[in-house]
C-alpha cells in the first residue's frame, strides 16, 4: 500500500519535473533566439536536416494520402451523386488536418528520433558537458537552432504536403475515376479558402515547435548510456506523436 | 554533379514552399493585400442558420462577393456583405439564403429586380428578403399542412356529417349512381335525336357559310363605313381601358370588397347554419389559408400549384333573386384543375318525389332550401376544357371554350338528369368576361329547358383571387371574422 | 588558486565525496590519484561546474563558483580547459573542427589562422594529417590526443585532465607526459590531472593528492609523497593487491 503511494508520488513528481524542465528549456531556447551572436550555420544545418531531408518522405506520404483520400471519398460521395466533391474533400482534408498532422508525424518519426539520438549520444559521451566547459551554452548552441528549424520548416513542409496531396488526389480523381478535370479544380477552388490553408499552416508552427522541443528535451536529458539513447529516441517519437495529436485537437477547438 | 551547400538547399526549399503557398492562396481565391476591394452592403434576415462568415454572395449563381460579418441586431441576423467593385446591386434586389450541393454549403443569392432600378451605394441596405423552402422547413411545413388538411376535413365532415349534410351527400351519391346506370339508356334512347341534331348542325354550318359569303361582299361594299366603325370601336376600347384602370385602382381598396363579402357572408350566416358556420368560422379561414400557402411554398419553384378562390353572384331576371357561387379552384397543372363550389340557389334544390294523395300517385317536384355543392375535375385541351363530376349536388358535365387569351369564356353545362323524364336536365349556357385580374362579369341563360318554370336569363359579377392575394386579404381583413 | 572546502556529494544514497578539502596552487601540476570509482572524475566535474555539490565550497581566486550566476561563471569557464576521460569529441565535426572549436566560438581569428593553430597543436600531441578525419574514424588513443589538443588550444590558465594517458601505448604516454610538463613550465599553467598512471604522476606532478573513501587522505609535494608512510598511499603507489585497500 505504502509502496503504491510512493510510486504514485514519484510519478507525479516526475511528471511535474518533466513538464517544468521542458518549459524551462523552451523558455531558454526561445530567449536565445533573440540573443546574438547568431549561429546561422547551425540553424541552416538544422533546417536542412528537418526540412530538406524530410522532403522525400513528406512528398511520398502526401501524394499517397491525397490519392487514397480521392479513392475513398469517391466511393462514399458516389452514393450521393456528389463525385464532383472529391476535389474539395481531398483539398480541405489535406489543408486543414492531414497536411499538418501527417507532415508532423512523419517529421517526428524521421527527424525527431534522429534529433533525440544525436543529442542523447552527445549527452552520454559528455559532448554536451564539453560544450559547457568551453563556456558555450548547450541550449543556445544545440536546442535553439533545432526549434527555429522546426518552426520554420514544418509550415513549408506542410504546404508542400498539401500541394502534392491535392496533385495526388487530382491524379486519381481525373485519370482513374474519370472526374472532369475542370470540375475537379473548379469545385476545389470554390470550396477551399485561403483561411483553410493558413489554418493548417498555423497548426504546423505549433507542431514544429512540439517535435523539436520534445526531441531536444528527450535527447538533452538522456541518462544511461546507449540504452538511454535508444529510450530517448523512442520517447521522442511516442511523446511527440501523442502531443501532436492532443495539441491538434486543442488547436482545432481553439481555432474554430 | 553539382554539389549544393546546406544554405543553398534550404534556400531553394524555402523558396519552393513560399511559391506553392502563394500559388495555392491565389488559386483558391482572393488573398487580398492591404485594403480589401469593393463596397459593403448590409441585409437583415430572420434566420441565417448555416451561413458562415466568408460564405459567398452570388447573383445568378456567379460569386460577386462574400459575407464578411454576421451580427445579431434586434433579434435578426444582420449580414455585412463585401461586394466586388464592378458589380452593381440594384435597390430592388431580393436576398435569399440558399444551399448549394449535396453537402449544403449555404450562400446568399441576390435575385435581380428591374434592370433600371438605382444601384445601392457603399453601406446600402438590401431591404427585400425572401425565404425558400429548405429541407428542414419543408418537413415542418408538411406536418403543418397535414394537420391543417385534417382540420379542414374535420370541418367538412362536421358540415357534411350533420343530418342535412348526410342527406346532401346521399343525394349526390344517388345522383351519381343514377347517372352511371342510365347513361347508356339515355344514349340509346336519344340516338335518333342526336342524329337529327347532327343533320341540323350540318345545315346550320352550311347556312353560316352562305352568311359569311354574304358578309364578305358586304364588307367589300361598305369598306368606308366599316373603317369608321373600327375607329369607333377603337375609341370604345380606349374608354374601356380607362374604365379598367379605374377598376384597377379600386382593386387595392379591399375594404369595399370585403364589406360586400361580409354582407354576403352575413346573408349566408342568416340563411344556413352549418355552412354559414363553415364560412364564417375564423379558424376555417386560417386553416385554409395556411394550407394553401403551405402547399404553395412547398411546390414553389417547380410547377406552380395554383389555387383560386372566387365568388360570383348572378342575378336571375325571372326569379328576381341572386344565385351565389363560392368556389375553390385548385390547379396542379396548367391544363388540369379541380373545382369545389358551394352554390346558393334561390330556387332551391329540386327533388322529384312520388306523392300519394287520396289513392292517386303523382310525382311532384319539390324544392328545398339548402346549399348545393359542386366537385368537378376539368381537363383542358388548348382552348377547350371539359369538366365533369358533381355539379350542384348532382352528376353532370360541362364544356368551356376560352377566347381572347382566356379573357372570355363560353360555358355550357348539363346536370341534374332525371331519368324518369319527370323533369328536364338542368342546362346552363353563359359567358364570362374578365375585366381585369380580379373582376369579371357573367351573362347567360340558366336552366333553359326547365319544365318547372325555372328558366331565367342572368347577369352577374364576380371576383377571383389567387392564394397569394388571398393571404393578403385574410391577414388584413379582420372584419370577416365575427 | 582553487580551494575546495568540505565538499560533499552523494548520488541517491551512495556517498561519493564526503568532505573533500583541497587547495590547488597556481602554476603547478597537481595530480589526483585514487582507485577507480572513488570519485576523481566527480571531483573535477565540480570544479568546472558540471556537477553541483550537496554542500561545501569551491573557490576560484577566492570566489565561490557554486554561488555564481550564469554569466559570471561563463567568464570563469573561459579560463579553463578540460580533457574528458572519454575525450568527448564532437562527432559531427572533423578533428580540425573539434580542436578549433573554442577558437572559433570565442575569438575573432580567421579560419585560416585557426587552421594553423590547430595543425600546430595536433602536431604537438603527435598527430599529423588527421585534421579532416571524423572522430569516429580515430582510435581511442588518437581521440584522447585530439581531446588534449582541444583542451589546450586556447592556452587556458587552468587545465583539467581526466586520465590523459589511459589507452595510450607507453611511448606515446611518455611523449604526452613530456608535452604536459613542457607546456606547463613554459606557460606557468595550473594543471590538474587525474590518473592511475604512477609513471606519469612521477614525471609531471608537482603536488599529489590521494582521494580515498570520499576524502583527501594525503596531499603534498611529490617528493614528500614518495616518503609518506600512509599504508593506503603506499599500497596504491606500489600497485599492490595486498594492504588496507580492499579489492571487492
Ligand atoms: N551521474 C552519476 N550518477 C550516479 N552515480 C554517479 C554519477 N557519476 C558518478 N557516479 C558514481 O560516483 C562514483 C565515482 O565515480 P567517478 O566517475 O568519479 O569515478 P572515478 O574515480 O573517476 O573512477 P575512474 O578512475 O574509473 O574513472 C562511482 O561509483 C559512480 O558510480
Ligand atoms: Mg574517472
Amino acid at each position: 500500500m505504502r509502496e503504491l503511494f510512493e510510486r504514485l508520488g514519484r510519478m507525479a513528481v516526475t511528471a511535474v519535473t518533466v513538464t517544468g524542465n521542458m518549459f524551462l528549456i523552451l523558455a531558454q531556447a526561445v530567449y536565445f533566439i533573440f540573443i546574438p551572436p547568431y549561429k546561422l550555420r547551425n540553424i541552416v544545418k538544422q533546417m536542412e536536416f528537418v526540412g530538406v531531408k524530410s522532403l522525400f518522405v513528406v512528398i511520398l506520404t502526401g501524394s499517397f494520402t491525397g490519392m487514397v483520400l480521392a479513392m475513398q471519398s469517391f466511393n462514399a460521395l458516389k452514393r450521393f451523386g456528389a463525385e464532383s466533391l472529391v476535389g474539395p474533400t481531398v483539398a480541405l482534408s489535406m489543408a486543414r488536418e492531414l497536411g499538418p498532422v501527417l507532415t508532423a508525424l512523419m517529421v517526428t518519426g524521421r527527424a525527431g528520433s534522429a534529433m533525440a539520438t544525436e543529442l542523447g549520444t552527445m549527452r552520454v559521451t559528455e559532448q554536451i558537458d564539453a560544450l559547457y566547459t568551453m563556456a558555450i551554452n548547450p541550449v543556445k548552441y544545440l536546442i535553439t537552432p533545432r526549434i527555429v528549424a522546426g518552426l520554420s520548416m514544418l509550415p513549408i513542409l506542410t504546404v508542400i504536403t498539401d500541394f502534392v496531396g491535392v496533385i495526388g488526389g487530382y491524379f486519381v480523381g481525373v485519370t482513374l475515376l474519370n472526374i472532369n478535370p475542370g470540375v475537379y479544380i473548379g469545385r476545389t477552388v470554390d470550396f477551399v479558402n485561403v483561411d483553410d490553408i493558413m489554418y493548417g499552416v498555423t497548426k504546423s508552427f505549433f507542431f514544429g515547435l512540439i517535435i523539436t522541443l520534445v526531441a531536444s528535451y528527450q535527447g538533452f536529458y538522456t541518462t544511461g548510456g546507449a540504452e538511454g539513447v535508444g529510450r530517448a529516441a523512442t520517447n521522442a517519437v511516442v511523446v511527440g506523436c501523442v502531443l501532436i495529436l492532443v495539441s491538434d485537437y486543442i488547436l482545432t477547438s481553439i481555432m474554430f | 554533379m553539382l554539389k549544393l551547400s546546406a544554405e543553398a538547399k534550404v534556400g531553394i526549399f524555402v523558396f519552393i514552399g513560399l511559391i506553392l503557398l502563394v500559388y495555392m492562396s491565389l488559386r483558391v481565391g482572393g488573398i487580398k493585400f492591404g485594403r480589401e476591394e469593393g463596397y459593403t452592403l448590409t441585409v437583415r434576415l430572420d434566420n441565417a442558420s448555416g451561413l458562415d462568415t466568408n460564405a459567398s454572395v452570388r447573383v445568378a449563381g456567379v460569386e460577386v462577393g462574400r459575407v464578411r460579418k454576421i451580427l445579431l441586431e434586434d433579434n435578426k441576423a444582420k449580414l455585412v456583405l463585401r461586394i466586388r467593385p464592378e458589380v452593381k446591386i440594384g435597390k430592388d434586389f431580393t436576398a435569399v439564403l440558399r444551399t448549394s450541393g449535396m453537402l449544403g454549403e449555404r450562400y446568399l443569392e441576390l435575385i435581380p429586380g428591374s434592370p433600371n432600378a438605382p444601384s445601392l451605394e457603399e453601406g446600402g441596405d438590401i431591404t427585400r428578403v425572401a425565404t425558400y423552402a429548405d429541407m428542414e422547413k419543408l418537413i415542418n411545413l408538411l406536418a403543418d399542412v397535414a394537420s391543417d388538411v385534417k382540420n379542414v376535413t374535420a370541418s367538412f365532415s362536421s358540415v357534411l356529417g350533420g343530418n342535412e349534410g348526410e342527406a346532401t351527400l346521399k343525394n349526390i351519391v344517388k345522383n351519381l349512381e343514377e347517372v352511371t346506370e342510365n347513361v347508356n339508356a339515355i344514349i340509346k334512347e336519344n340516338d335518333k335525336r342526336f342524329s337529327t341534331v347532327m343533320v341540323n348542325f350540318e345545315d346550320f354550318s352550311a347556312s353560316i357559310k352562305d352568311a359569311s359569303r354574304n358578309l364578305n361582299s358586304l364588307i367589300v361594299e361598305n369598306k368606308d363605313n366599316l373603317k369608321g366603325g373600327v375607329e369607333n370601336l377603337k375609341n370604345a376600347s380606349l374608354k374601356l381601358e380607362e374604365a379598367m384602370d379605374t377598376l384597377n385602382k379600386i382593386a387595392p381598396k379591399v375594404e369595399d370588397t370585403i364589406s360586400s363579402v361580409d354582407s354576403i357572408a352575413k346573408k349566408i350566416d342568416r340563411g344556413e347554419g352549418t355552412l354559414g358556420k363553415l364560412i364564417n368560422d375564423p379558424t376555417t379561414h386560417e386553416i385554409l389559408n395556411k394550407t394553401l400557402s403551405g402547399i404553395n411554398n412547398y411546390i414553389d419553384r417547380t410547377e406552380r400549384f395554383r389555387t383560386f378562390v372566387s365568388y360570383r353572384g348572378e342575378f336571375l331576371f325571372d326569379e328576381q333573386d341572386t344565385k351565389n357561387y363560392l368556389s375553390l379552384k385548385v390547379q396542379p397543372k396548367a391544363d388540369k384543375y379541380y373545382l369545389f363550389e358551394v352554390v346558393d340557389d334561390p330556387r332551391g334544390r329540386r327533388k322529384t318525389e312520388t306523392v300519394t294523395i287520396g289513392g292517386a300517385t303523382t310525382s311532384v317536384t319539390k324544392t328545398s332550401q339548402e346549399f348545393k355543392l359542386s366537385l368537378e375535375l376539368a381537363k383542358r385541351f388548348e382552348d377547350l376544357a371539359i369538366r365533369g363530376g358533381v355539379i350542384e349536388s348532382s352528376g353532370g358535365f360541362g364544356i368551356d371554350y376560352y377566347m381572347l387569351k382566356d379573357r372570355v369564356k363560353i360555358a355550357f353545362e348539363a346536370f341534374d338528369f332525371d331519368f324518369n323524364k319527370k323533369r328536364n336536365p338542368h342546362l346552363k349556357i353563359g359567358t364570362l368576361v374578365r375585366l381585369n385580374k380580379y373582376f369579371f362579369v357573367t351573362a347567360g341563360y340558366d336552366d333553359f329547358i326547365s319544365k318547372d318554370g325555372f328558366e331565367s336569363a342572368y347577369l352577374g359579377v364576380g371576383f377571383e383571387f389567387e392564394d397569394e392575394d388571398l393571404k393578403y386579404l385574410f391577414t388584413s381583413a379582420p372584419s370577416i371574422k365575427p | 588558486m582553487i580551494e575546495i572546502i568540505d565538499l560533499k556529494k552523494s548520488f541517491n544514497v551512495k556517498v561519493v565525496l564526503d568532505g573533500v578539502d583541497l587547495a590547488i596552487e597556481d602554476g603547478k601540476t597537481t595530480v589526483i590519484i585514487g582507485r577507480s570509482g572513488v570519485g576523481k572524475s566527480v571531483l573535477i566535474k565540480h570544479i568546472v561546474g558540471l556537477l553541483k555539490p550537496d554542500s561545501g565550497k569551491i573557490l576560484v581566486d577566492g570566489k565561490d563558483i557554486t554561488k555564481m550566476g550564469e554569466r559570471e561563471f561563463t567568464e570563469v569557464l573561459k579560463r579553463f580547459g578540460m580533457l574528458f576521460q572519454g575525450a568527448a569529441l564532437f562527432d559531427s565535426m572533423t578533428v580540425a573542427g573539434n580542436v578549433g572549436f573554442p577558437l572559433k566560438e570565442h575569438t575573432d581569428l580567421a579560419d585560416k589562422d585557426i587552421r594553423g593553430i590547430v595543425t600546430e597543436k595536433l602536431r604537438r600531441v603527435g598527430l599529423v594529417g588527421v585534421e579532416d578525419m571524423m572522430p569516429a574514424d580515430l582510435s581511442g588513443g588518437m581521440k584522447k590526443r585530439v581531446g588534449l589538443a582541444r583542451a589546450i588550444v586556447m592556452d587556458p590558465e587552468i587545465v583539467l585532465f581526466d586520465e590523459p594517458t589511459t589507452g595510450l601505448d607507453p611511448i606515446m604516454s611518455d611523449s604526452i607526459a613530456n608535452l604536459m610538463s613542457e607546456t606547463q613550465k613554459a606557460l606557468k599553467t595550473t594543471y590538474i590531472a587525474i590518473t592511475h598512471d604512477i609513471a606519469l604522476t612521477y614525471k609531471i606532478a608537482d603536488m599529489v593528492a590521494m582521494i580515498y573513501e570520499g576524502k583527501i587522505i594525503e596531499h603534498g609535494a611529490v617528493e614528500e609523497m614518495k616518503k609518506n608512510a600512509n599504508p593506503v598511499l603506499r599500497q596504491f603507489l606500489a600497485g599492490s593487491a595486498q594492504g588496507p585497500i580492499k579489492v571487492y
